[in-house]
């Protein structure tokens, strides 16, 4: 088992990141949850974890995992009621996000919420620069265009 | 106006930076046996996430909802109760508890002196802890020091005793025991073939939750599952009542 210390900079490290990309995948409260769970994993499972090359990475899928266990069906994204009634949040963005297909959601989320790299969010996501491009690509198009359909509807 | 998606995007992820507070590791140290209890990892406002949410669903469970029968656990000795809603759709709860709820904390953000007297009591009942530790809302990890009884023992006592919350319901050992009927009821129906969820932790009231199992649409089937389901619950003195439509 690590000490205090090496536990404490292991988390002061990892969980930053770990937490947003399971608030971009989860919501804020589930995946603040699942945070703690796979923090949790890597307690328990330190050896393993300090072994790995992206420890933020693969807790993102332990902790997914680990939520995925109790609610295995694709949930709502629970942004939409978070940020339902926030001052300055257009009500159609929100819309339009829990529209979006989960990994172009997470990928937006990721870059243009959180201001995370391409090439962060490739590792985080365990996919290539390339994917997160793809969906970046789609996903904006697609905001883009629902927000404009709105716009001129209105 | 075109909406500026980029500025939208930006101002979505500063909400939810906001709403989601650091998840910060809290060192728990028994000083009786001087060993660390793992794992407790929450922070002080955390303890906001003990009140009550929305419940998941899982398909097992909406199908097994969406049924024209429900199954209503009432409680027997182990103290089990869990009322399944019918047909619900989207609103409603899930789960209710008819009667048990076994404990809860409500907790504000604690000031300094509150938080010291909260570490002063729970120093006193032999733990060392940093901050204070929320219990998880879902299933407690293996080892997690909330499966230790004496510790949410003196969490409970000290939460009260340093004026920071309430507590009330079931003692540390009702809670233990409603958890051993959870896994105990959900192993025994899987040993039997059915398809049954992960117990989940009740949301307010901390105990384990079984899930239900979905109902096959076969009438014998279905009334071997029910049979199989009262087999399992007897020996944790469960009654399974059927809720006809």
């Amino acid at each position: 088992m690590p000490s205090d210390e090496e536990f404490g900079a292991f988390v002061a490290e990892v969980e930053p990141r770990l937490r947003r990309a399971l608030i971009a995948t989860l919501g804020s409260t589930d995946g603040r949850q699942a945070t703690v769970d796979a923090l949790s994993w890597a307690w328990e499972h330190w050896t393993k974890a300090t072994a790995l090359d992206h420890p933020a990475a693969y807790l993102y899928r332990v902790g997914r995992t680990a939520f995925r266990r109790h609610a295995p069906r694709p949930i709502p994204f629970r942004v939409i009621a978070e940020t339902a009634e926030v001052e300055g949040v257009d009500p159609e963005i929100v819309a339009a996000l829990s529209a979006l297909p989960e990994q172009q959601r997470v990928t937006v989320m990721l870059v243009h919420a959180f201001g995370w790299s391409q090439r962060e969010t490739a590792t985080m996501l365990g996919v290539t620069p390339s994917t997160v491009q793809a969906h970046l690509a789609r996903a904006m198009q697609r905001l883009r265009s629902t927000l404009e359909v709105h716009e001129d509807a209105g | 106006m075109p909406v500026d998606v980029d500025e939208q995007l930006r101002r979505v992820g500063d909400h939810l930076d906001r709403l989601t507070p650091e998840v910060r590791w809290i060192e728990v140290v028994d000083r009786r046996s001087e060993t660390v209890l793992p794992p407790t990892i929450g922070a002080l406002d955390t303890l906001a996430a003990v009140e009550p949410r929305a419940p998941r669903r899982s398909p097992a469970r909406a199908r097994f909802f969406a049924a024209a029968a429900a199954i209503v656990l009432a409680g027997g000795a182990a103290g089990l109760s869990i009322l399944g809603s019918r047909g619900d759709g989207d609103g409603g709860p899930l789960l209710a508890t008819a009667t048990n709820v076994a404990w809860y904390a409500t907790v504000a953000a604690a000031e300094p002196d509150e938080e010291a007297a909260y570490q002063a009591c729970m120093a006193a009942a032999g733990y060392d802890s940093v901050a204070i530790g929320a219990p998880p809302i879902g299933v407690i990890p293996a080892g997690s020091v909330w499966a230790n009884v004496d510790y949410e023992r003196a969490f409970r006592h000290c939460i009260v005793a340093a004026g920071l919350g309430e507590v009330a319901g079931d003692t540390p050992e009702e809670v233990a025991s409603k958890n051993a009927t959870a896994i105990g009821l959900t192993t025994c129906m899987r040993s039997r073939g059915w398809d049954m969820p992960e117990p989940t932790r009740h949301p307010v009231a901390g105990y384990l939750v079984p899930g239900g199992p979905t109902i096959p649409p076969d009438p014998t089937a279905a009334a071997k599952q029910l049979a199989d389901l009262r087999a399992c619950g007897e020996p944790y003195g469960v009654d399974v009542l059927v809720d006809e439509p």
